[in-house]
């Protein structure tokens, strides 16, 4: 079973790695457009599915398989924060919230996607990127680019999640050029789980707590 | 016993502190402070740079290591008995006893990337600590974790390049040594630390971070700077110069616009941080001392200040309680061990001059612009301090008649007596310095 996935997701790596790039890319775009709605869940686990995807042929077993490993383990993270902010909400009685977007929260997100697209397709001119081989710096430049654009855009733990482990998606496409330890590789997923636990408690205080008071600072 | 014990013995310690909760709050703190002395007498037993191969890895402590690990224990005991006093043991023993563990695996690793990872996620522990109840703490928790993580992802793949010997050369060597200022992240003033405070009374576990997390992240830019001295170019000493006058003088008027007690010191606690950046990244033997100096004084007055606060709700129930005809000393003793604190973070003499004065006299010849941004810095803090001072001293409070609440003023009163001799006879603590972190204050000076 598992040698018969390892063997379509080497197929697809090599035969789709355009098309995966560019989901990689919008996938990103909308983590940053729909920014602390629970839906950004789904674009960002999608994006970290294709980057696993994309990378399958490029390393050896072990460390997809560490990167599988390790996205599980953050999905539930994440999904677990999700469903017991949704249920200690119905529990106190408190479902009916009041919308958590306003419409310059959302303009303020879409500029802040065409902005990352736009210091993307800039970055991939620079002369130092064209050094890179083409296909990792059109993987990792959109991932760091969208990541640093979710941490600037970051209100809570949610967004700063998905930012840094974004970053470290694209960090990782490049250390992968360079024979990447196994060790390493591990230690880094293992990081990537201690961030996403702590920005999936950051969700739950927040979904939490109560609306801030006008004169609280912070 | 062995160096392993240095961090299994905390970790485990944790753990189980952690399973028998907050309610045991006497036992918690009384079991914490005995692993604290515990690993500081073993500490003080081990054999210094004897290399021991264990699980694949080097590990030897060396003398500022082991002044590092001193120093955390003893502050981690201080603020245990805070958080003891202040009914906070229960949610801060375990974690900070899970970070001394890793502190000390991190002090003992040679191998610099694992020993940045293991640091950098004691660090991310204290995230897990925040409680519900405020939003302003939740979203420093969140600033938090972006300044820590940061150099926990970009700082062990840029070494792992280095050991793989990329030549420093060309735009990825530039960029590579640009490396101190990602760790410089964790130093810089908007990492959220000073958000962790409740909004009603101080966290203990932010007086924590601000009392050891710099000397941990110091001591890693050090082992950094000694294993690969590439990194230690001009450009980048003068970035982290620019960058700790930046911090200084922004958080200084920053304070003016607080409107809590411990925003203020907050503020004045990374104004301090930023001067002894600027000493450390002046590459003189007289201004690295004074850098030192400061972030000694900065420790001790955080420690005063942050006491102060966390004794003040049971304090000024004390004076509350008091008789028609008794004395209120407390509150009036408290707000001066507050504000002297505070007034020796900003600078100002006799408490707060010692360090700074050989970092201005270096730095002073080559940059005339520097008094006065030091002087707007100092003046935003003090009509900080002024502006807090008046409600802090009109608050009211539920009268307490317990006198176990006279007790944390025993702490306030130990640390001004130990500023007071920081801050009077710096030469002592110079010569200290000189005794133990020689072989350090060289790679600091060989510019």
């Amino acid at each position: 079973m598992l040698s018969t996935w390892s063997l379509w997701l080497e197929k697809l790596s090599t035969s789709h790695a355009p098309q995966l790039t560019a989901g990689l890319t919008v996938c990103g775009l909308l983590v940053l457009a729909l920014g602390d709605h629970p839906l950004a869940l789904l674009p960002w686990m999608l994006q970290r599915g294709l980057l696993i995807a994309l990378l399958w042929s490029a390393l050896r077993l072990p460390l997809s398989s560490m990167s599988g490993i390790a996205s599980i383990a953050i999905a539930l993270l994440f999904l677990g924060a999700e469903l017991w902010s949704a249920f200690a909400r119905l529990r106190h009685g408190n479902a009916e919230q009041p919308a958590e977007r306003s419409v310059t929260g959302w303009s303020l997100q879409l500029l802040g996607a065409a902005l990352a697209l736009l210091v993307t397709r800039g970055l991939l001119q620079v002369e130092l990127v064209q050094r890179l081989p083409s296909a990792a710096a059109l993987a990792a430049v959109p991932l760091c680019v969208n990541g640093v654009f979710m941490l600037l855009l970051a209100g809570g733990g949610w967004l700063a999640g998905f930012g840094l482990l974004s970053l470290a998606d694209g960090l990782r496409v490049l250390y992968a050029l360079w024979s990447p330890d196994p060790m390493w590789w591990g230690l880094w997923a293992a990081s990537d789980v201690v961030v996403a636990l702590a920005a999936s408690h950051l969700r739950r205080l927040q979904r939490a707590v109560p609306p801030p008071a006008p004169a609280e600072q912070g | 016993m062995g160096f392993e014990w240095l961090f299994a013995v905390p970790l485990a310690s944790a753990v189980l502190l952690f399973m028998i909760g907050p309610r045991w709050r006497f036992v918690v703190s009384l079991a914490g402070l005995g692993t604290l002395l515990a690993c500081a007498h073993w500490v003080q037993q081990l054999p210094l740079h004897l290399t021991t191969l264990w699980w694949g890895q080097q590990w030897a402590l060396d003398e500022l290591g082991q002044t590092l690990l001193l120093y955390t224990y003893a502050a981690t005991a201080v603020l245990t008995v805070i958080a003891w006093l202040a009914d906070q043991a229960g949610w801060f023993v375990p974690p900070a006893l899970a970070h001394c563990g890793l502190l000390a695996a991190a002090v003992l690793l040679r191998d610099m990337p694992l020993s940045a990872l293991l640091y950098a996620s004691a660090l991310l522990l204290w995230v897990l600590t925040v409680r519900p109840g405020s939003t302003a703490a939740a979203r420093g928790a969140a600033c938090w974790l972006v300044a820590v993580a940061l150099p926990l992802v970009c700082l062990p793949l840029a070494v792992a390049l280095l050991e793989r010997e990329v030549a420093l050369s060309g735009p990825l060597g530039a960029w590579l040594a640009w490396l101190p200022l990602w760790s410089w992240c964790t130093l810089f003033p908007w990492d959220g630390t000073t958000r962790l405070w409740g909004k009603e009374r101080l966290e203990v576990g932010a007086l924590f971070l601000w009392a050891v997390k710099d000397w941990g992240v110091l001591y890693l830019w050090a082992t950094l700077w000694q294993q690969y001295p590439a990194l230690r170019s001009e450009g980048t000493l003068a970035a982290l110069g620019i960058a700790g006058l930046a911090t200084a003088v922004l958080s200084g008027v920053w304070a003016l616009m607080q409107s809590q007690p411990a925003g203020v010191l907050a503020c004045a606690a990374m104004s301090a941080l930023g001067i002894a950046v600027q000493g450390l990244a002046a590459d003189a033997g007289a201004a690295v001392q004074g850098g030192l100096l400061v972030l000694a004084q900065r420790s001790l007055a955080v420690l005063l200040a942050g006491a102060a606060l966390a004794a003040w709700p049971s304090a000024a129930g004390r004076d509350a309680a008091a008789g028609d005809g008794a004395p209120r000393w407390r509150r009036p003793l408290l707000l001066a061990a507050f504000a002297l604190g505070v007034l020796a973070l900003a600078g100002l003499p006799p408490l707060g001059h010692a360090g700074r004065g050989p970092i201005q006299s270096w730095l002073a010849a080559q940059q005339p612009y520097l008094r006065l941004s030091w002087l707007s810095a100092t003046l935003g803090i003090v009509l900080g301090l002024a502006r807090v001072a008046w409600p802090m001293w009109h608050s009211e409070a539920e009268p307490n008649a317990d006198p176990r609440a006279d007790l944390p003023l025993a702490w306030v009163a130990a640390l001004l007596l130990l500023l007071l001799w920081v801050s009077l006879r710096p030469q002592g603590l110079a010569g200290l310095w000189a005794q133990q972190l020689g072989q350090w204050l060289q790679v600091l000076q060989s510019g």
